[in-house]
């Protein structure tokens, strides 16, 4: 099993609810909140990512949903990643950035869909209104 | 048991076969066959194998008699002189080649003065028996043997040597119905139906770890289903339904005598059997092409929630197009239709039901023949899912009381790209054909096409011939085995299987507590279905992880994903204890983690 996988899987930093990450960004008037989803029914996977837009940065972040150990410790990661950068800038990590924070991890062609489910939900967001 | 037993087919093989092949197979030189009242066939059933025969005409009285006779033919056969020769029964099935090879070598090995004195007896548990390897020395003897005391009676005047087998089984025979009963559920529970499967061999070669329980998915396919597939493609290789030429002809000969079998095997008639690339074309067949014809706007169609989507997906698309209203049947907490919600449904007057025979997700298995003829009591057509109920057991359509029935051969031990579509008589001449092209056409002008009746018509272009044949030895090799041994077979690993991993902490089990046939799935608390997948995969076990194309049924149980552990006619006892270990293992493993 691999450790880096493991300890982000078990002991995750970022997780949260989604709604209540919200709220919160709402009333303390942190700054733009934008939500996404997506899943990958496949094998059942599903995840919500939220952040926080303050001058043009991502502040906060916070995700929940169901995950392979892969697929959340992914999430970890590009949570990781996002954070403090300009949301275009945001939108530039890429699957080997996410790999390269696992440790390098070698992931067979039929769970690549579990990286990049991150990405491909972070991608999708919109702003909430 | 009589004399038929040595014809009866025991796991795949008639016993006199398996026994002479077993021999055969050995170091042994040459093999004499002792034959009696039933010589002919006896002969007839061996014929392609290299022994010689021995006919016994004064079999009647008894073993000893015919030991002697055959100890005769050796010792008088000009061709050879014998050092030794091994004595075997037939109806001993668990003896392999290794036991007889090992007697050689034991035999070889001694080098001690007064060997030749020696009996090489195979032994099991404190118990010596047959095979056993007599010295020349002692033919002498065992030609002056008579009336029904066989060999083991010159056990009490020779030094005998114990050659230890490490086969538990060994000296199980097959004397009553009962007793080959019984030995038939041995050989599967013990694996040796793995030995039919040439991939199995390899892997399990490779690495005896190797576990294979994803049958569900697809089944490993046997060596004569795979000769059967060569045979053709080397000999008779031409397209079907089009040549005057003797090769094509052996070719539509050899396609239409698959269909026989195969609708034979499912007991329905060969006009009525459609060959299709699998289940999911049969289900679009009967689904688009029956229900395109005789369905209209508004019309109500019942669906099994823990139907595949195979089972599902063609009706939500007939639906759009035709503006019907589907209703999908609740289920329970195990995944079988609620039955106040199938009886409120019926009341509705559905024109169509679609049924699932065993869930490709939880194993169990819905009253299909009862729900079937209430549907169709109610005036419904009747669709059924048997893609998983075929590899565990003979199911006959027309027993099912349903209108359509749909199977894949590779559920089965069949090759991939082929199944069958059968159509209850009257019901097949009113679906549309789904494609069209050549060999179902009777004439095409530019005004338009005539379509062939039968079966021809919903087979357009080439067909896979090969996967026919296959489809038909897959048939052949499951109709070697007795129903009511497979049965058993499934029950007792799924049970055990069941049962070993309930008992693990944080394991649940999908319909604990029920029959399971062919497949157990089930849920870990905190491991991701995909993460225990791989980890078992790490662990030389093949299961799958997943939504297994049935998502309405997983939202319905209001689970995201299970991992499904599913078993085949190859799977053995073994394997699953091996199972539920590696599984407790993957718990412990995440758990030092927390």
């Amino acid at each position: 099993m691999n450790e880096e996988i493991m300890k982000r899987y078990r002991h995750p930093v970022h997780r949260g609810d989604v709604e209540e990450f919200s709220r919160s960004c709402r009333q303390r008037q942190a700054g733009e909140v934008w939500i996404s989803e997506g899943d990958n029914l496949f094998c059942g996977d599903s995840l919500r990512i939220a952040y926080c837009l303050r001058d043009g940065r991502i502040e906060e972040v916070c995700y929940d949903g169901y995950g392979c150990s892969l697929c959340i410790a992914s999430a970890e990661c590009v949570l990781d990643l996002i954070k403090g950068r300009e949301q275009e800038d945001a939108f530039r990590v890429t699957t080997e950035m996410i790999l390269a924070a696992l440790g390098d991890v070698k992931v067979g062609k039929s769970r690549m869909k579990c990286v990049e489910l991150a990405l491909t939900v972070l991608r999708e967001g919109r702003q909430e209104s | 048991m009589g004399e038929s037993k040595l014809l009866k087919s025991f796991c795949g093989e008639p016993v006199i076969h398996r026994a002479v092949r077993t021999a055969c197979e050995s170091r042994a030189d040459k093999v004499y066959v002792v034959t009696g009242s039933d010589a002919g066939a006896v002969e007839q059933a061996i014929s392609d194998l290299p022994a010689d025969t021995v006919f016994h005409g004064a079999w009647e009285e008894g073993q000893g008699s015919s030991v002697a006779c055959g100890v005769r033919a050796a010792t008088e056969d000009a061709s050879a002189r014998w050092d030794g020769l091994i004595l075997m029964v037939a109806d001993q099935p668990f003896v392999c080649r290794e036991h007889l090879d090992r007697l050689m070598s034991a035999c070889e090995n001694l080098t001690d003065p007064g060997r030749e004195q020696r009996i090489l007896a195979s032994a099991e548990a404190g118990k010596t028996g047959n095979p056993a390897l007599f010295p020349k020395e002692i033919f002498k003897e065992l030609m002056a043997l008579r009336g029904d005391r066989g060999a083991r009676q010159l056990f009490n005047r020779y030094t005998v040597i114990p050659v230890e087998q490490g086969e538990k089984s060994l000296f199980f025979d097959i004397d009553t119905p009962e007793a080959f009963a019984e030995a038939e559920l041995i050989w599967l529970l013990c694996g040796r139906a793995a030995k039919d499967f040439p991939l199995l061999c390899r892997k399990k070669e490779e690495n005896p770890g190797f576990i294979y329980l994803d049958s569900a998915a697809t089944s490993q396919t046997t060596e004569a289903v795979i000769q059967a597939v060569s045979r053709f493609e080397q000999n008779s290789r031409a397209n079907v339904h089009r040549g005057f030429y003797p090769l094509a002809e052996e070719a539509d000969e050899a396609y239409e005598q698959a269909r026989a079998e195969v609708a034979d095997y499912f007991g329905i008639a060969a006009a009525e059997a459609v060959f299709t690339h699998g289940a999911t074309e049969g289900l679009n067949l009967a689904i688009q092409g029956w229900g395109a014809r005789n369905l209209k706007e508004g019309d109500l169609v019942l669906i099994d929630t823990a139907c595949h989507h195979a089972a599902i997906v063609p009706w939500q698309m007939l639906a759009q197009r035709k503006k019907l209203s589907l209703r999908y049947l609740s289920v329970d907490s195990d995944g079988l239709i609620c039955e106040k919600e199938w009886k409120k449904a019926l009341a509705l007057r559905p024109k169509a039901v679609t049924l699932t025979c065993i869930s490709n997700v939880t194993g169990l298995k819905n009253d299909v023949k009862r729900l079937a003829a209430e549907a169709r009591q109610a005036g419904a057509a009747v669709i059924v899912d048997c893609a998983q109920a075929v590899g565990h057991e003979h199911i006959r359509f027309t027993e099912l009381s349903a209108d359509f029935a749909v199977v894949s051969a590779h559920k089965m031990y069949g090759p991939f790209g082929i199944g069958l579509l059968w159509a209850r008589a009257g019901m097949q001449e009113r679906m549309e054909p789904l494609m069209g092209g050549g060999g179902m056409i009777e004439r095409v002008t530019t005004e338009g096409t005539v379509y062939r009746e039968g079966p021809a018509r919903y087979e357009a272009g080439t067909p896979n011939i090969t996967g026919a044949l296959g489809f038909a030895a897959a048939c052949r090799y499951l109709k070697g085995f007795s129903q009511a041994a497979l049965k058993r077979h499934t029950g007792l690993l799924c049970r055990r299987l069941s049962e070993g991993l309930k008992s693990i902490d944080g394991i649940h089990v999908l319909g604990a507590g029920k029959t399971h046939h062919g497949i157990v799935s089930f849920q870990a608390e905190g491991i991701h279905p995909h993460d225990m997948a791989e980890l078992l995969a790490g662990q030389g076990i093949c299961v799958r992880a997943g939504t297994h194309c049935a998502m309405p049924l997983h939202q319905a149980l209001e689970i995201p994903a299970t991992l499904r552990a599913s078993i085949g006619i190859y799977s053995s006892e073994a394997e699953v204890e091996e199972m539920i270990k590696a599984v407790k293992k993957v718990r412990e493993q995440f758990d030092r983690y927390e």
